[in-house]
């Protein structure tokens, strides 16, 4: 898909985001905040995003790496900590109250778990059709007569309106949360993992139904998802996220073929092979991801990294930096140049030496 | 001698004014000694409730089944007492959410100490008393045998320093750790089988092929079969070496890895193999089996996928048959019958697909119009 | 087009599906039908004593002091003053049920809007409301009765207020801890996603999702205000030590018990009937809003 710089005119930018940060308070007991002693999860720790009118963006990353809290934060779920958000040239970090209801209309999200993110007391019809009244958008019979519309358009039958999220299906549910989501005609909607808690049938089913959508009601999606071979189906971009920042980034393309950041050839690697029968060597990445209260130093993956080359590893942190001279694509590590017969003969030193070796041996 | 081998299981659960909800309905499984086999299907095909009823650790159902051996001995004619000693002497079980099957208030290696007592070789006093003051007052010794086979167990499932994680408690782990815990724990009692139900999916990608690669290991090493309950085809191919492929209470097709993978006969098998998104190419759409699974009480008639499999013809109604394909390869599809391939096996595209397969370019910048 | 399919007519903002179902559940449970006819029985005696009741619950009859039931003109009979039993619990009905219900609907009100509130902000709003709360449950209230009493005499609104005020902490201390639970909840998330105000959320989203718990605690304390009230009545700090109450009649018959045990038997089997038949009806309720109750998953 190496559409993205075929056009002269720059697509426009739904979604730019700045720098954004968001941190978790640890603790909030009363005696940490009297005496200012709390720490913070540093869930997302300075990202920058684009999202252009029409496109699709994944993230990826594993559990904790902040993917979520990202999207959280950019659709304004969350309060950003610091950074700027823009919506459409506007600043939406700061907004609040009437202002911030005027983008809920155009920003929507899709849970991961449609169980859980429906209201159990209220029928999907109720919580499809609640948004239409929010916004004072449609009412009485207008606004079913719409619910239903989306109904018919996601595949789901009329007679479903009044039933609970509990007498649904999985990808039924997964059905009515895209309802619920394009119900108010928005421009984007961020899916936070929205297959992986269906099976591999339904997640096909869904996927599909997610890619016509987009065409028909002229969409801008930002995808999170851990699993590399949904984001590969879907996406127009890719940024790989590790330990609340975005090591690297650029087209599926770029990421799939030509991976330059370490994490991602390693999370490359993890992807099971389903070739016939071949029990393919699957590498897997040891270690734990960091701890977001205290990151290392330097490169916050050196600890796992599999390609550690010296102290400027441990001590220096890398900036997103581009690959190849390619607009698009950046990767955040200082051995971006290193040749393909380098990195396979190297034997990075182990975990515990790494912290030793001094920043004076590198660079 | 297949270890484990069951003929015709049927598995019910009684419901109170309504309709008995049939989870699993005449199916055969066997494990081999020593080999891992896959048992796959997607939820509510009824595969965790077959694990389950392994470890007779189903009250609420009815479990009924022409043969239930295993070794030999038929599980279900055993007393309460007698199963207890199989589950953990003979069988281990591994859970899939670790932080709950692991107890909060006990460090790890207390509650693996407590298996290995209970299961495995060592002479230590299991009574009640002694067993209070180990968990209330004293802890168990850092010198006990069963503590150290313990901290031993966990060196063999792959944890760095067990001596460390042995003393911590379940949430102060990571969820790979937590994994290799309850492996650990499952290996307390020296056993010849480990059920281990869905143990890597609430794992990311990158711990996921450290976990499977121990089970792997754990088989060829010590000699150990694994009965691995997953939903997902990419674990299979990598960790398996036969699979049944389960499908809304029926098995579909079971066979060695290699011959499902290479020679999927049965239309389900063919289908669940393309829903896979690496199957595909980039973008575009994917393949989709229509529809979803039926209830367990709403099942048709035959083969419970007839509603949703593209080649159903007549005959599809009547039990579903069983079709030897090659050796250990066996498929219950009526539409294949011995040396007769049906051939490829097509779905049509989804409804509304527009019919642009290569609409990717189409799909990235439909929208581009200002500028 | 007209449509039939989701658009439920609503009474008060409150589905009316939510009545039909609550009639279903009431309907097809025999324990839920005697709980709902007995407390209906026994409010609608308390409402048309004046017109049932066979005497004046003042009226006494010195000839037949300490009569004991099974008489025709005394079905549940007479207590040590001559006065008819029957006529007394009939009157006594109004206080006593008034007095818990209204005494604890209020503190349910306070109470679990303290505690939805609290819970649903956390922070500092919720510290201080918390901190409020404990005040509140410090603070003994026999004494605030007393207080009540001092300030501004006897009477059944004083009671309510006393009564109330020591149950709002049960409320608002329960209704945090679910609301605790339920605001991590993503459906919560999802609302706040679509623009909902937090009062929409709290009212939509969050209290549905808490009542079940809050049901079965209206009933425990309703059982515990009737013996309350008693306690105010025994004190002298009650209602007018004249009128009868379903407390007071069991603290008159308790000294009384070797001769004339009728008398406090009759007023302790109406308030465990009382009791029974509200936790009863309690139960349908909380199953009518249960729409998960039915056909759990297997």
């Amino acid at each position: 898909m190496s559409t993205t710089d075929t056009t002269d005119e720059q697509p426009r930018e739904l979604l730019a985001a700045t720098n954004v940060k968001k941190h978790f308070p640890l603790d909030e007991g009363l005696f940490d905040r009297l005496f200012g002693d709390s720490q913070v999860v540093r869930a997302v720790d300075g990202v920058d995003l684009t999202v252009h009118a029409g496109e699709t963006v994944g993230i990826v990353g594993e559990s904790g790496s902040g993917k979520s809290t990202l999207g959280r934060t950019v659709s304004r779920l969350y309060e950003p900590t610091d950074g700027s958000i823009m919506l459409d040239g506007r600043h939406i970090e700061t907004y609040s109250g009437r202002e911030l209801r005027s983008i809920r209309r155009r920003v929507q999200y899709v849970f991961q778990d449609p169980l859980s993110a429906l209201n159990p007391r209220k029928t999907v019809g109720e919580s499809v059709a609640r948004p239409l009244s929010v916004h004072d958008i449609a009412s009485g019979e207008a606004k079913w007569d719409r619910v239903a519309e989306l109904f018919d358009e996601v595949g789901l039958a009329r007679s479903h309106l009044d039933a609970y999220p509990h007498e649904l299906s999985g990808g039924q549910r997964q059905r009515v949360g895209l309802c619920r989501a394009l119900v108010t005609e928005p421009d984007l909607v961020v899916f936070d993992e929205p297959v992986s808690a269906l099976d591999v049938t339904l997640q096909a089913q869904i996927l599909n139904l997610i890619n016509r959508l987009q065409q028909e009601f002229e969409l801008s999606y930002l995808l999170i998802s851990h699993d590399l071979s949904v984001v590969r189906q879907v996406c127009d971009r890719v940024a790989v996220m590790y330990a609340g920042e975005i090591v690297e980034r650029g087209t599926v393309a770029d990421i799939f073929e030509n991976p330059k950041h370490p994490y991602t050839r390693a999370l490359l690697d993890a992807i099971p092979r389903v070739e016939a029968g071949e029990r393919g060597e699957r590498k897997s990445l040891g270690g734990e991801p960091p701890s977001a209260t205290n990151p290392p130093d330097g490169c916050r993956f050196h600890p796992r990294c599999p390609e550690f080359i010296d102290g400027s590893c441990s001590g220096r942190k890398p900036e997103l930096q581009s690959v190849d001279g390619s607009a698009g694509h950046e990767a955040a590590c200082h051995w971006l140049d290193r040749s393909e017969a380098k990195r396979a003969t190297h034997t990075p030193p182990s975990p515990s030496e790494r912290d030793v070796i001094q920043e004076s041996t590198g660079d | 001698m297949s270890l484990l081998d069951i003929e015709d299981l049927s598995i019910t659960f009684p419901v109170e004014g309504g309709p008995d909800v049939p989870a699993v309905e005449g199916i055969d499984l066997s494990v081999e000694a020593g080999e891992i086999h896959g048992l796959v299907g997607e939820s509510g095909s009824g595969k965790s409730v077959t694990a389950r009823s392994v470890m007779r650790l189903l009250d609420d159902a009815e479990v009924g089944a022409k043969r239930f051996d295993y070794r030999g001995e038929d599980l279900y004619d055993k007393s309460e007492a007698e199963m207890r000693q199989v589950r953990g002497d003979e069988i281990g079980m591994v859970f899939q959410d670790s932080l709950s099957a692991l107890n909060p208030v006990m460090t790890v290696g207390e509650q693996i100490a407590e298996v290995v007592r209970h299961h495995g070789d060592v002479e230590e006093s299991t009574g009640l008393l002694s067993e209070l003051r180990r968990k209330y007052i004293t802890g168990t010794s850092t010198s006990a045998p069963s503590w150290r086979r313990a901290v031993s167990l966990l060196e063999t499932v792959g944890i760095p320093d067990p001596e460390t994680v042995a003393t911590s408690y379940p949430h102060q782990l990571s969820g790979g750790q937590r994994q290799r815990v309850m492996i650990a724990s499952a290996l307390g009692g020296d056993p010849s089988l480990i059920v281990a139900d869905e143990p890597t999916t609430a794992l990311d990608v990158t711990v996921e092929a450290g976990i499977l690669g121990e089970l792997r290991r754990l088989c060829d090493e010590l000699d150990v079969a694994i009965l691995l309950i997953t939903h997902d085809l990419g674990v299979v191919a990598e960790t398996c070496d036969s699979v049944t492929v389960m499908y809304s209470g029926s098995v579909m097709e079971r066979g060695r890895t290699d011959q499902l993978f290479e020679n999927p006969v049965h239309p389900y098998t063919k289908g669940l193999l393309r829903s896979i998104p690496e199957g595909a190419s980039t973008g575009g759409e994917l393949t989709t089996i229509p529809g979803s699974a039926p209830e367990p009480t709403d099942r048709p008639d035959g083969c419970p996928f007839r509603d949703r499999c593209p080649a159903a013809f007549d005959a599809c109604s009547e039990p579903l048959p069983e079709h030897v394909v090659d050796d250990g390869h066996v498929s219950h599809c009526h539409l294949y019958t011995e040396g007769d391939d049906p051939g490829e096996v097509t779905w049509d595209a989804p409804a509304a697909t527009n019919g642009s397969l290569d609409g990717t370019t189409e799909r990235t910048h439909t929208e581009v119009t200002d500028g | 087009m007209s449509t039939d399919y989701g658009d439920a007519d609503t009474f008060f903002g409150v589905r009316l599906d939510r009545f039909e179902r609550l009639y279903e559940a009431v309907a097809g449970d025999y324990k839920a039908t005697f709980g709902l006819v007995t407390v209906t029985l026994f409010v609608l005696a308390a409402i048309f004593a004046p017109e049932l009741a066979p005497y004046d619950p003042m009226a006494q009859e010195y000839a037949i002091m300490q009569a004991p039931s099974l008489s025709s003109a005394h079905p549940l009979g007479t207590d040590s003053f001559g006065r008819d039993l029957l006529s007394r619990m009939m009157y006594g009905a109004r206080v006593s049920l008034g007095v818990s219900l209204g005494a604890v609907t209020i503190g349910a009100v306070v109470g679990v809007s303290l505690g939805v509130v609290a819970g649903y902000f956390g922070g500092w709003v919720d510290d201080a409301l918390m901190r409020f709360v404990d005040v509140l449950w410090a603070f003994p209230w026999l004494l605030v009765a007393i207080m009540l009493v001092a300030i501004f005499g006897q009477g059944v609104w004083n009671v309510i207020a006393a009564i109330a005020f020591a149950y709002i902490d049960d409320f608002a201390r329960l209704a945090r801890g679910e609301v605790l639970s339920i605001r991590e909840e993503e459906f919560v998330l999802a609302a706040k996603n679509i623009g909902l105000g937090d009062l929409g959320i709290m009212t939509e989203e969050v209290l549905p999702n808490a009542v079940a718990p809050l049901i079965v605690q209206f009933t425990v304390l309703i059982a515990r205000a009737i013996l309350a009230e008693s306690t105010l009545s025994f004190l002298g700090i009650g209602v007018k030590p004249t009128t009868p109450t379903w407390g007071a009649l069991l603290g008159q018959g308790r000294s009384l018990i070797g001769q004339a045990w009728w008398i406090s038997i009759v007023p302790g089997v109406a308030i465990v009937i009382t009791v029974l038949g509200i936790n009863l009806f309690g139960d349908a309720l909380r199953d009518a809003f249960d729409v998960r109750g039915e056909g759990g998953s297997p």
